[in-house]
């Protein structure tokens, strides 16, 4: 009776080893079909987030067009860099997506060593974008951009000007905006764009750098001075833009989806055609529009040569806040 | 948006109607079982569920939604109590005297003192929402970063009663605690710190996983070593709670839920926050506040009630401006807008039907939950009953899941793995444990409004004081510090450290 | 057997240590942004905070002389029992991504339950499929959590 016991016990910690050392051996890669299981879409924002939402939108209709599972997983942290590095460390295999976002996913590797490189991010599709605008509350006494800016230059410093983090988007459109109008703010960052929109609401802030969908959920609370955009803004067509009140300015939040590098390119096109069909469906365009969103279609090679683009304005950028 | 009657008796008439009520039911149930099983929160729980909303309609679908997060609320505590793991930072101070309790018999008991509470808090939250959404509203934005501030650091002097009699150990604790969440980037500026270049540790610690490793894992290492044949032996007295259980802690889960309610209108004042703030008022309101820490049952009551009505008064902030208070309420935001419904006061009038559904159906959830967890009570206490042997492993299995189900990364466990043995060595010098939890809880929004009101004001400390809502908060806070410096200094304790606190 | 006052002691010194070592750690950040909250600051404080916590209980109970309660620390059996369950765990966590959730499960409860009491052989395998089986469909399967699959996979 006990040797039994021994002997069963003995076994099955040997099945423990033994497994350790089977599954050790790692699997070859080979040019396969794709997909052929579940694909795991990472989420490095939280859940509720722009990006959140976009992925669960999207989720379905994947499902649908792939012919697999897809199961949404949340890599939160860092301002996004956890999720980010995850995905250049995972298999390239396709099976593994991550939501990434323009300019966070170039901003973070510029401001330290986050675990990760620009280059090792290997965009798939650009799904949509957020202009940023510059507003103030709705009874405020700054009834334009140029009253701000006039009582900004009397009195460096008394402006606050919320947004969404430190070296992100917003951080970046505040100080363009300094360097451009000559003036001197307080950019005052917050953990996320609801607390950010919480705080200005309350008044405890002069004027926030908001992302358009935000600016649009509030839109009867607050007056939008100019928008950060090449063309005025659909949702606010009566808002001039920055360009158009002279400041020199652009300044947008594009939101995407990428794969590890070195991922096979029969997989990428699979990816990009997919997300393509989505992102083109007119139903899908006008759920964004009208949630304050602008509809992007940009596939894998024109995303690429976006990010080069803008990755050279924000390491100038960058290197200017350093510096300081 | 004010309140008629005649909108809420519609509303009940919508969300009676079958399908409605199947939804609802179907978000309690989840909602419960999601609330007991580690791995999964409210926030996940309810974002797997967001594409279902191109499947049923709206008012089903938020009524859904809604249920399973306050039906989370629920199920929240039960392993808190039980086996003394609590799955969030809510449930420590529940963990405090509902696993005394339990080690005492009354595990039956104060688990349902849980789900009544619960109730009882659920149930005055909508009352509020109902009557007072329009009025209380504005208090969401009434708090800046100043009165934020002043709030974190009033819950952090907590820690002073808290600590109990080894108040340099629970100092010492608390300063762990500061330590540990300081690891990794400033939540604003995104900087490095304490990572000694090292890439895994710059997105932080977990609390998650803090808690899980020194409460559970902790407490499972506790008992392999003395090789235990039952988590705690006790003779088990009564399943359910009694007349007298009920009428001692009323009056807590009223005042609980009153904290608890109120604090619930700010947004990013966490369930884990209020929780405490309550446990401690009530501690200090008890005439017997002795009995705090070994299995009062008000000290159960308290925290429960609180969370639950955090849980409901968040939903003002959410329905009135679109704000929202938690990451559970931001996916329900999220919920919302897919269903293209903007919420704000246009919400209010452009679909009062479903809004009022929506309020009726949360009154008619906590009764379903309430009948759904008091009978399960005497179930979830036989699991005391499992033998060790095969109960230890099991509850170090849920340990595992619960820490890697947070980001699904195999560092958040060993972070788990090392914080088991630090709770460990805690308990064996007698350190107390909850005052590190909570200030880990505390510190990053502690650090973020301090760093955002120091911008506000240009670097100067008086805006802490010239603020009516910051002052006041600042003032319980110096007056609870100097009110425990005094006590100290009056009692002479003759060696505090040595002295046992509570485990 | 340890006092709990030479416990103290000890612990004390340990902890004044570790705010030491934060201390130097704090002294090493740099600050690129200028700020009203310098990012050396609040790593300080903390680091202070600890390394006085620390040396103030060493002295305490080092200055302590009275009847100290003493510390039980587990015998040489259960310092064996205690090690062996931790390695099992660990060994769980590495085998976590190599086998797959359900596998590395079915492995863990079985081994341990099998350790802690040896009479419980069938026991163990029961529970530890069980387990497996949980894991599997009412974590991975219903509730959707992508736990890592391993072997199992496709």
């Amino acid at each position: 009776m006990k040797r039994y016991q021994v002997v069963t016990g003995v076994a099955l910690l040997g099945l423990f080893v033994l497994g350790a050392a089977w599954g050790s051996r790692s699997a070859w890669s080979q040019e396969k079909p794709y997909p052929t299981r579940q694909i795991t879409y990472m989420v490095c924002f939280d859940p509720g987030g722009q990006s959140d939402r976009e992925a669960r939108r999207q989720q379905p209709l994947l499902e649908k067009i792939l012919g697999q599972k897809v199961i949404i997983d949340y890599k939160v942290g860092g301002g996004g860099a956890l999720g980010w590095r995850e995905i250049t460390k995972a298999k390239a295999d396709g099976y593994t997506v991550a939501g990434f976002n323009i300019p966070h996913v170039i901003l973070q590797p510029l401001q330290q060593d986050v675990g990760y490189k620009m280059e090792q991010i290997n965009p798939v599709f650009i799904f949509h974008s957020t202009p940023l605008a510059i507003a103030v509350l709705e009874n405020s006494p700054y009834k334009t951009l140029q009253d701000l800016i006039d009582f900004a230059k009397k009195n460096p410093g008394a402006v606050s000007v919320g947004g969404s983090g430190s070296f992100t988007g917003y951080h970046m459109a505040t100080l363009r905006f300094e360097k451009l109008t000559g003036t001197k703010l307080t950019y005052v960052p917050y953990t996320g764009a609801a607390p950010q929109m919480t705080s200005f609401l309350g008044g405890h802030v002069t004027a926030v750098f908001g992302a358009s969908d935000d600016l649009t959920r509030f839109r009867d609370k607050l007056r939008v001075l100019g928008f950060a955009t090449d063309k005025r803004f659909p949702g606010f067509k009566d808002v001039k833009t920055l360009k158009e009140q002279g400041i020199d300015m652009v300044e947008e939040v594009f939101r995407g989806v990428a794969v590890p590098p070195n991922t096979p390119p029969n997989v990428i096109k699979t990816l990009e055609a997919a997300f393509m069909n989505i992102a083109t469906r007119p139903e899908f365009q006008e759920e964004q529009r009208k949630g304050g969103f602008v509809p992007q279609a940009m596939g894998h090679e024109e995303t690429k040569a976006y990010m080069k683009k803008m990755t050279a304005i924000y390491t100038e950028l960058a290197a200017g806040l350093k510096k300081k | 948006m004010g309140f008629s009657l005649d909108f809420l008796m519609q509303g009940f008439a919508d969300a009676l109607s079958w399908t409605n009520l199947f939804w609802a039911f179907v978000g309690c149930l989840v909602g419960t079982l999601i609330g007991v099983l580690p791995g999964i929160g409210p926030s996940a729980g309810i974002a797997i569920l967001l594409p279902i909303t191109t499947m049923i309609p709206p008012t089903s679908g938020i009524i859904m939604m809604a249920a399973i997060y306050y039906g989370a609320m629920y199920g929240g505590s039960t392993t808190a109590i039980v086996v003394n793991i609590p799955g969030e930072a809510s449930s420590v101070p529940t963990a405090i005297d509902g696993y005394e309790m339990a080690k005492q018999g009354r595990a039956g008991p104060a688990l349902g003192i849980c789900a009544i509470a619960s109730f009882v808090a659920g149930t005055i939250g909508i009352v509020g929402l109902t009557l007072f959404a329009p009025i209380l509203s504005n208090v969401a934005l009434a708090f800046g970063p100043p009165e934020y501030f002043a709030l974190m650091f009033m819950s952090l002097s907590l820690i002073i009663s808290l600590s109990g009699r080894a108040l340099l150990k629970g100092l010492i604790a608390m300063s762990l605690g500061l330590l540990a969440s300081l690891i990794g980037q400033n939540p604003l500026t995104g900087a490095a710190r304490l990572t000694f270049g090292w890439v895994d540790l710059m997105a932080g610690l977990n609390f998650i996983s803090i808690i899980v490793g020194l409460f559970a894992i902790s407490e499972v290492m506790i008992n392999v070593e003395r090789s235990a044949a039952l988590i705690y032996e006790s003779r088990i007295k009564g399943w359910m709670p009694t007349w007298e259980d009920i009428k001692r802690s009323f009056g807590a889960m009223l005042r609980a839920s009153g904290i608890g309610f109120f604090l619930g209108l700010l947004p990013g004042c966490s369930p884990a926050v209020t929780t405490f703030i309550a446990y401690d008022a009530e501690k200090r309101f008890s005439r017997h506040p002795e009995t705090f820490g070994k299995g009062a049952i008000e000290g159960v009551a308290a925290p429960e009630a609180a969370n639950n009505a955090t849980s409901t008064s968040g939903f003002i902030p959410l329905f009135a401006f679109g704000l929202p208070t938690g990451p559970p309420l931001a996916v329900l935001l999220g919920g919302l807008m897919m269903y293209g419904l903007q919420p704000g006061p246009m919400l209010f009038q452009q679909n009062p039907k479903f809004v009022w559904a929506v309020i009726a159906s949360m009154y008619i959830g906590n009764v379903i939950l309430l009948f759904l967890n008091l009978p399960l009570v005497g179930w979830w206490a036989r699991i005391a009953l499992v033998p060790f042997p095969i109960l230890g492993p099991l509850i170090a299995l849920f340990c595992i899941i619960g820490a890697y189900g947070i980001r699904f990364l195999v560092f958040d466990v060993w972070v788990a793995l090392i914080f088991g043995v630090i709770g460990y060595l805690m308990r064996k010098l007698s350190f107390p444990i909850a005052p590190m939890v909570l200030a880990t809880v505390l510190a990053p929004m502690l650090e973020t409004s301090l760093q955002q009101s120091l911008l506000l004001s240009q670097g100067s400390p008086v805006i802490f004081f010239n603020r009516p809502i910051a002052a006041v908060f600042m003032a319980l806070a110096i007056l609870s510090i100097l009110r425990g410096a005094w006590v100290q200094f009056k009692t002479h304790a003759p060696e505090i450290a040595l002295d046992d606190a509570d485990e | 057997m340890m006092s709990q006052r030479k416990g103290d002691i000890y612990a004390g010194c340990f902890i004044a240590l570790l705010g030491a070592v934060v201390v130097y750690a704090a002294s090493q950040i740099r600050g690129d942004v200028e700020e009203r909250l310098p990012p050396r600051t609040l790593p300080y404080a903390v680091g202070f905070m600890t390394l006085a916590g620390g040396l103030g209980l060493a002295v305490k109970s080092w200055r302590f002389r009275g009847p100290a309660p003493e510390i039980h620390w587990p015998g040489r059996d259960g310092f064996v029992r205690i090690a062996a369950n931790f390695l099992l765990l660990a060994l769980f966590v590495i085998l976590i991504d190599v086998l797959g959730m359900p596998i590395a499960t079915f492995l863990y409860i079985s081994a341990t339950i099998w350790y802690i009491d040896r009479k419980r052989t069938i026991g163990a395998l029961v529970a530890g499929g069980v387990s497996a089986l949980v894991v599997y469909y009412l974590f991975m399967k219903f509730l959707e959590l992508p736990f890592p699959m391993g072997l199992l996979e496709r």
